[in-house]
């Protein structure tokens, strides 16, 4: 029967004229007539499903039986937890925590709890904190080969952003470096209590110094600080390694040596400087040194002297192996020593500060030069990282400082310039730590096979 | 007008997708908001092991679960289930929510190996069932519109055997009966007016391009599946002498061809209509598998 629109002659009319069983119950038949053929490749659509299920389940339950665990981690674990990769249990202490975390009242179940990041680590608390914190709020997992402690800055500043005292030692930060405080010595103006007198402009004045060798020498800050071993902070300055070479304590013997081996003798010792030791421990050995002295050469007990008489020192024992004229001349010789070291400006003052002067009855007492080993001791910093800059890009008050209470540390907008986010990294961590390394607590040792999980 | 109108075939997104698309409109919105949300306040954003990332993935997979379930619901019988449209609704949009949701579960991040696979099944899944959605909003029509004569996709090889069958009358009306083996002899049967040469070249041409193009399985390369072309054959047809005398079973047999060429458009149609599905169906197998082992590690680590 055609179609009344279709100008076209229908073909159909023996299709049309099926009974109602061909039309309608033999659809339902297992077997089919001529007249039909499937709508959709079923059998191939299903061939195709069931392929695909099996590929879809078959795949993840092959790596499961195969212990592939790196199959199921959105990213491998850590550098540092590389070991653990294929063994989610060792972390993964518990079981279906994330199930369980959608039930009401669970929210806040981990899925590694501290307990098994305490098998391994300890994690001394923060500063004043009462507690620890749970490991994983800030040590996130599964994040590749990133080191676990460069955690986002979101961690910190949920604190420090609002975090201040009344006295201004902790100022808020909420980030770097247009929201951070300068540091905490230059925002207090402080200055550098060393109880040493040193003047850094004197010392890299153009055109230089005069060194041991009287030669006009141009000094670099590099020959005087060193980083340690490390790179990160500077070595203390000590007057072997720094000083000694142009300052030397240097004494003589007082007198005319006209004998010509006298003479090499007294030129010998002179060439000898004092130890760079307490008062009492120069004293000790540069006596030891004359005694030894006039016990070689005695001849030189008889050469003219222009020194100040003996003064015995009160209490004091000889030695019995010493004549009391050598004595005498060691202690005329000796005293006039301790002027020029106790006394005179170009000794010990020149550098230390004196508590008490030398007098009579006791030799001067040196104070504490107390230079600080380290400044800013709450945050870190490479200098070994920033090697490729000069000295003065960061100390630029050094050629030009006097004093020694000047504190040559630049502002922290020094820092900011290339620590920002668009250059050089300028997270908290970059900078701080979190944890009080200072409270750690010694932990277990664990032997090999445990860590492997090779012991049952 | 009215009878146009009622004979128009109906698009498969219409008005009454409206509560769909606004309610899961509303529901991507809310879940973005939510992403963005609760992401501000965790340090390193919302992740999709934290209970909302959770609740997002479960969300998600709720939608998916639901669209995955339309096969199921197809096999009950229309009385049991009233709302099989509906749920074919809800299959399309659903669906299309459940992209909203995973991402923002996922937090945008492609996972590991496992979930890598899983986004990328996830996305050919809904990629076909797109390209499905527009082949079955746009494609009937156009059937409707370039296949007047349009039969039930079942019956297209019987119909042409049909179509055939008068076709073979048809010629043998005007050339005689067909005598197997080429010992047929022209001079007896057939139309009377026409020469037994002329009968002859109808046979012949007949045979070498009109028969097989009414085949069920009609040969690919042939001059009639191209209008333009096959106005050649009948023009060939048509310069042979006292052809006028058949003239209008010539335009019956350009009409049998006209018809299969339609119904060859038909099958061609069709099969883009249904195609996607064995992309769409085995990759949401694929997907179930997937899914399964990503619910139950993501649970149980």
């Amino acid at each position: 029967m055609p179609e009344p629109e279709s100008p076209y002659s229908k073909s159909l009319g023996e299709w049309y004229a099926l009974g109602w069983f061909q039309r309608t119950v033999q659809r339902w038949l297992p077997f089919r007539d001529h007249y039909r053929r499937p709508r959709q490749p079923r059998r191939l659509l299903l061939g195709l499903c069931i392929v695909a299920l099996l590929i879809g389940a078959g795949w993840p339950a092959f790596a499961y039986v195969r212990g592939q665990r790196r199959v199921f981690q959105s990213r491998s674990v850590s550098t540092a937890h590389a070991m653990f990769n294929e063994r989610c249990e060792v972390c993964h202490t518990g079981g279906f925590e994330p199930a369980l975390r959608l039930w009401p009242g669970n929210a806040t179940l981990l899925s590694v709890s501290n307990t098994a990041c305490l098998q391994c680590h300890d994690g001394p608390i923060h500063k004043d904190a009462a507690d620890l914190r749970n490991c994983v709020s800030c040590h996130r997992e599964h994040r590749g080969h990133e080191t676990l402690a460069r955690m986002n800055d979101a961690h910190c500043t949920e604190c420090h952003a609002t975090l201040r005292k009344a006295d201004g030692s902790l100022q808020a930060v909420s980030s770097f470096p247009d929201a951070h405080p300068d540091f905490g010595l230059i925002r207090r103006q402080e200055s550098d209590r060393a109880a040493v007198s040193f003047n850094h402009a004197v010392h890299l004045k153009e055109p230089g110094v005069r060194n041991e060798k009287n030669e006009t020498e141009k000094l670099a800050c590099t020959q005087c600080h060193q980083a340690d071993d490390a790179g990160r902070y500077m070595k203390p300055i000590s007057y072997a390694e720094n000083c000694k070479r142009c300052h030397e304590l240097s004494v003589r013997l007082v007198g005319v040596f006209k004998d010509e081996t006298l003479n090499g003798a007294a030129e010998a010792f002179a060439a000898m400087p004092a130890p760079h030791e307490p008062p009492a421990t120069i004293q000790a050995a540069l006596r030891e040194r004359l005694i030894g002295f006039v016990h070689e050469h005695p001849k030189v007990m008889n050469a003219p002297t222009t020194a100040a008489p003996p003064r015995p020192i009160p209490g004091w024992q000889r030695p019995q192996a010493v004549s009391e004229k050598e004595w005498d001349w060691t202690t005329r010789q000796l005293a006039g020593m301790e002027r020029l070291l106790f006394d005179a400006a170009g000794g010990c003052k020149m550098c230390h500060s004196v508590v008490t002067e030398r007098n009579a009855d006791q030799l001067p007492i040196i104070a504490d030069t107390n230079i600080p080993k380290r400044w800013l001791k709450e945050s870190f910093f490479s200098h070994r990282r920033h090697q490729m800059m000069e000295c003065t890009a960061c100390h630029a008050q050094a050629p030009t400082s006097t004093r020694t209470s000047d504190v040559l540390l630049t502002s922290i907008r020094t820092c900011g310039q290339c620590h920002t986010p668009s250059r050089a990294r300028s997270d908290c961590v970059e900078c701080h730590r979190y944890h009080d390394w200072s409270k750690e607590h010694a932990h277990p040792k664990r032997s090999l096979s445990d860590i492997l999980g090779l012991e049952k | 007008m009215r009878a146009d109108h009622d004979r128009a075939p109906r698009l498969l997104i219409d008005a009454s997708h409206k509560p769909w698309i606004v309610g899961c409109t509303l529901a991507a919105v809310a879940s973005l908001a939510a992403y963005v949300g609760l992401g501000q306040r965790e340090p390193d954003g919302l992740r999709a092991g934290s209970t909302p990332g959770l609740w997002l993935g479960v969300a998600g997979t709720a939608c998916m679960v639901f669209a995955g379930l339309l096969p199921a619901i197809r096999k009950f019988p229309r009385r049991r289930l009233p709302y099989r449209r509906w749920w074919l609704k809800g299959h399309i949009w659903l669906g299309l929510l459940s992209v909203v949701l995973i991402l923002c579960h996922a937090g945008f991040r492609i996972g590991g190996p496992l979930e890598q696979a899983l986004l990328a099944v996830f996305g050919v899944t809904i990629l076909s069932g797109v390209l499905g959605l527009v082949f079955q909003t746009f494609l009937p029509r156009r059937m409707t519109v370039q296949v007047p004569c349009e039969v039930p996709f079942e019956q297209i090889p019987h119909a042409c055997r049909v179509l055939r069958g008068h076709a073979d009358d048809l010629v043998e009306s005007i050339c005689g009966p067909y005598e197997p083996g080429g010992g047929q002899s022209y001079a007896s049967g057939g139309h009377a007016k026409l020469t037994p040469e002329t009968k002859a070249r109808f046979r012949e041409l007949y045979e070498a391009e009109v028969r097989p193009f009414l085949s069920d399985r009609p040969v690919k390369v042939s001059r009639l599946s191209d209008p333009l072309r096959s106005e050649e054959v009948f023009a060939e047809m048509n310069a042979m002498p006292e052809i006028a005398a058949v003239a209008e079973e010539a335009a019956k047999l350009r009409t049998f061809c006209t018809e299969r060429r339609l119904l060859a458009e038909q099958e061609r149609l069709h099969r883009w209509l249904h195609g996607w599905l064995l992309v769409h169906v085995p990759v949401s197998a694929a997907l179930l598998g997937l899914g399964v082992a990503h619910v139950w590690t993501a649970m149980r680590y």
